[in-house]
């Protein structure tokens, strides 16, 4: 049963169009993503979501209700801003119990027990300027949860955060939501961020929804070379390149095809395995090598393409820049693309 | 959108409002016989022909660039000079520099008239009625806006990071400020001039007490044509108006974006400098 | 001090002198001659003959009087016109920023004259409201108090837009859609949020506008010469000129004047502290 209905959404700044027939559904407890580049639209719809923005055609329902023409304070709607907008002259609990203030609830409980759950204890009295990052963040969390909207809209609001806080607070995130079982929609640039928190994902672009899906389709099966190009490293042939650098000969299908690089296997060039059904192979050099942590990348160049592959590192490797190699790639891993 | 209207129809109000004296003064200065009517009753140009042939309006102007542009660069060179020594030598004193440069601001020109005549009308100095007292009081008067300037344009240009820099490519520090730091502050140095300029252009109090009449300049003359010639005198106005605007013109040129926001706001947390760190003060109090 | 570090003293020398010559010590002597009689004497007789002077006690009556006045409607128009200005499109915004900018340093001689052209008695707009037979200006007199009061309030209102526009521009947008999803109405974001982070900019002005209108000397003395008592046009008569007649009065009277700003900027401070703990 869908909870959140979001449809045919357009908003235009003039003549330029933002958001272009914007539609999809969202479950209750579902946690989904927005994911894109900057100015791709995604802000601008959960702002339109929000009702800080203004659409100029479509409908937002949300449990069955139009919210469309209702003011956002009538909306039932938390937010985490990018910025946090927490009110710098007022204190931590004073920003939480803002939302209970104006609905003119009286409940210290609640707020010590959010202040609590959300680790900020000792903290009550302190303004958002004597708080860290991590810290403004939970307060900005807190005072949007407080309420218990409907919908928990998040705006990349772990981009001003480094690396290591960010990851616990990537877990927290999903854990507070998971408890709460609260509907929420995050925005964000960072591929692996919507990987790790999502249910499903949104690939936004030109303000179209470019592929939905859960984490794993959208990885394992891009519709289209935007997405590919967009999530991992994928290797991108178009029909040419695959006939150019491919010993075996090419059906196309497609216009592209997408490989992902640690779909790809690498040999030194003269060990003894040949082609075999179902493969297709290819030779040239180690460009260049890199390592991150448990994954090695080589960028092989071919006749007419770089190609990346990436393998697990293994404690041996014999493979140097220079080195001739030969690439074998399983004729199921290359996706068609639109 | 209604709430667009209303602050279009406020701010074209406000306009207005302020425009009304510049337009008025100009209107009276083109008219030739304007009595009784709301509007001239002709028209010439004849009051701007007269002041341009007055040789002691082009004197008082004379004087009054003189002056002015003496005690710009006076309170420039000497702060520019001390602002550097400050940041290279005593980093962490450079805020005493700041609560010093800031007090002039909460003196008004009548008050340090007083001490001023007392000091140099009878003293081993007579220099009461000269240029000379009005240099040195100006060069004051201007410094909280001299230093704020300075000091903005420093830390825009981040100073020290460059001194550091070229000292490491083998530069001295003399060296350093004059080929990489002063080169990169000239606009900001440009605003807190022509700040300064537009303030002294207005100035009265200190010109009239100080020296009044013996050294008569634009303001003094002004006000000495004030009741005998109401044309001649709007004519004059209409200048000083356009002397400033030109200034302000080339104010917002040169003030890069955001830095006047910085400047001004500066302005006031100055003024509130003492009682803020007091209160912060008691603020850790409390907390112990 | 280390060795390396006395020549870079000597390049302050230029900066003590002047601040020395020019603003230090005339202020010293200031308060030094305000308590001397005129005999020579150490001693409170010049503030006695001031407190104890119906005439002084005026000047300073109605220089607060004028101050308090000014500042108040200046800051009212400066805080509508300013919040209304920085709403604009960029490009209004930019031109009435200039406007403001520029007549924020009309004052003085030349401002005292336009006004004379408008309201004075046979100003433009006085001819041009009797002669559509509103009798609004036949009441007025430019050379009054109440005259005065409308010169000051002119000069203050871009000099508080200048001051107040920052503020306005740190409003952030995201406040006001945070206080309006928490279910905030526009009264209430404005109550706990928009005039509270307002606030501290707001005083800060207005103590500025009084302390500038307190030592506002040249326009009343272009409007009404001696004529009328305000602290300022007293202290300028008895120090005009080279005959300098009383210094021990003008200095108490200097002294006065200082304090009460002094005070005003300590009363800021007081109130600045109430509202906002969470200023740095």
């Amino acid at each position: 049963m869908s909870y959140v209905n979001v449809s045919s959404v357009r908003k235009k700044y003039g003549d330029k169009t933002v958001l272009n027939d914007i539609s999809f559904s969202i479950k209750q407890g579902e946690f989904i993503t927005l994911l894109g580049q900057s100015g791709c639209g995604k802000s601008t719809l959960l702002r339109a979501i929000a009702g800080i923005v203004d659409i100029s055609d479509g409908a937002i329902i949300v449990n069955d209700k139009d919210i469309t023409a209702l003011p956002s304070r009538k909306r039932e709607i938390g937010m985490v801003f990018q910025s946090y907008a927490l009110f710098p002259n007022m204190t931590v609990s004073q920003n939480i119990s803002y939302g209970l203030k104006m609905k003119k609830i009286k409940n210290t409980d609640e707020v010590q027990k959010m202040i609590g759950s959300m680790g900020l204890e000792g903290l009550e009295n302190n303004y958002p300027h004597e708080l860290s990052g991590g810290q403004q963040q939970r307060v900005a969390l807190a005072r949007a949860l407080i309420l218990r909207p409907k919908i928990l809209l998040l705006d990349e609001p772990l981009s001003a955060l480094d690396a290591k806080i960010r990851k616990s607070l990537q877990i927290e995130i999903k854990r507070i939501q998971k408890e709460m079982n609260i509907t929420t929609i995050f925005v964000t640039h960072d591929q692996k961020e919507a990987m790790i928190l999502s249910d499903r994902i949104y690939v936004m672009n030109n303000g179209i929804i470019e592929q939905s899906g859960t984490p794993e389709t959208i990885y394992t099966r891009p519709k289209n070379k935007f997405v590919a190009g967009f999530i991992g490293s994928y290797n991108i042939f178009d029909n040419l390149e695959m006939e150019q650098n491919m010993k075996e000969h090419f059906e196309a299908e497609a216009s592209h095809v997408a490989i992902r690089p640690e779909s790809i296997q690498i040999f030194e060039k003269n060990a003894g395995r040949g082609p075999s059904d179902g493969t297709y192979t290819a030779e040239g050099e180690v460009s260049l090598k890199t390592i991150s942590g448990s994954v090695i990348s080589y960028q092989i160049q071919l006749n007419t393409k770089t190609v990346q592959v990436d393998q697990l590192y293994q404690g041996e490797d014999n493979l140097h820049e220079g080195d001739e190699v030969k690439l074998v790639i399983p004729r199921q891993a290359c996706i068609v693309l639109e | 959108m209604t709430g667009r209207f209303k602050h279009i129809i406020i701010v074209s109000v406000l306009g207005l409002y302020l425009l009304v004296p510049l337009f008025g003064t100009l209107l009276y200065s083109l008219a030739g016989e304007w009595s009784t009517t709301v509007l001239p009753e002709s028209w010439t140009l004849s009051w701007y022909k007269m002041l341009f042939e007055d040789v002691r309006f082009l004197q008082a102007l004379g004087r009054s660039i003189f002056v002015i542009s003496a005690s710009v660069t006076l309170s420039l060179a000497v702060m520019l000079l001390a602002i550097f020594i400050m940041t290279i030598y005593f980093p962490r004193r450079e805020k005493y520099l700041k609560v010093i440069s800031m007090i002039p601001y909460g003196v008004p020109g009548v008050v340090s008239a007083i001490g001023l005549l007392n000091v140099y009308s009878s003293s081993i100095i007579p220099i009461t009625g000269t240029p000379w007292i009005l240099i040195g009081s100006y060069a004051i008067i201007i410094m909280p806006f001299v230093y704020q300037g300075i000091h903005n344009s420093l830390y825009t240009v981040n100073a020290t990071e460059l001194i550091q820099a070229a000292e490491l490519l083998g530069a001295s520090k003399v060296k350093a400020v004059i080929t990489v730091v002063l080169p990169n502050m000239m606009k900001g140095i440009l605003a807190a001039a022509l700040l300064s300029i537009a303030m002294l252009f207005g100035e009265f109090a200190l010109a009239n007490l100080l020296v009044g009449g013996q050294y008569e300049t634009l303001q003094i003359y002004l006000y000495q044509q004030f009741s005998k010639n109401g044309h001649l005198t709007s004519a004059i106005v209409i200048s000083y108006y356009f002397i400033i605007m030109i200034v302000t013109g080339l104010l917002i040129q040169f003030q890069q974006p955001g830095r006047k926001k910085k400047f001004v706001s500066a302005n006031i947390n100055e003024l509130l400098l003492n009682n803020k760190t007091k209160q912060n003060k008691g603020m850790e109090g409390d907390l112990h | 001090m280390q060795k390396n570090k006395i020549y870079p003293l000597l390049g302050l020398l230029p900066l003590v002198l002047l601040i020395t010559g020019f603003l230090i010590l005339p202020l010293i002597n200031m308060v030094f001659q305000s308590f001397q009689s005129s005999d020579g004497t150490f001693g409170v007789t010049q503030y006695i003959s001031i407190f104890g002077d119906a005439f002084y006690l005026q000047a300073i009556k109605s220089s607060l009087t004028i101050s308090l006045i000014s500042a108040t409607v200046a800051i009212i128009i400066a805080a509508i016109g300013g919040y209304s200005i920085s709403r604009l499109a960029s490009r209004a915004n930019k031109v009435m920023v200039m406007i403001t900018n520029m007549t924020s340093y009309f004052e003085g001689i030349p401002l005292a004259f336009s006004f004379i052209i408008l309201l004075g008695n046979n100003g433009l707009f006085t001819l041009l409201f009797s002669q559509i037979g509103l009798d609004v200006f036949n009441e007025f007199n430019l050379y009054s108090w109440i005259g005065l009061i409308v010169v000051y309030i002119y000069f203050q209102i871009p000099f508080a837009i200048m001051l107040l526009l920052p503020t306005y521009q740190g409003l952030k947008a995201d406040w006001r859609h945070a206080s309006n999803l928490l279910g905030g109405s526009q009264f209430s974001y404005w109550r706990y949020v928009g005039i509270p982070i307002l606030f501290p900019g707001i005083v800060g002005t207005y103590t500025i506008l009084f302390a500038n209108s307190l030592g506002a000397y040249a326009t009343a003395y272009a409007l009404v010469g001696s004529t009328y008592n305000l602290l300022p046009l007293q202290i300028g008569s008895l120090i005009a000129g080279d005959v300098f007649l009383q210094p021990n009065l003008a200095s108490a009277l200097g002294v006065v004047l200082a304090t009460i700003m002094m005070i005003a900027l300590w009363i800021n401070g007081r109130i600045m502290r109430k509202v906002r703990r969470d200023l740095k």
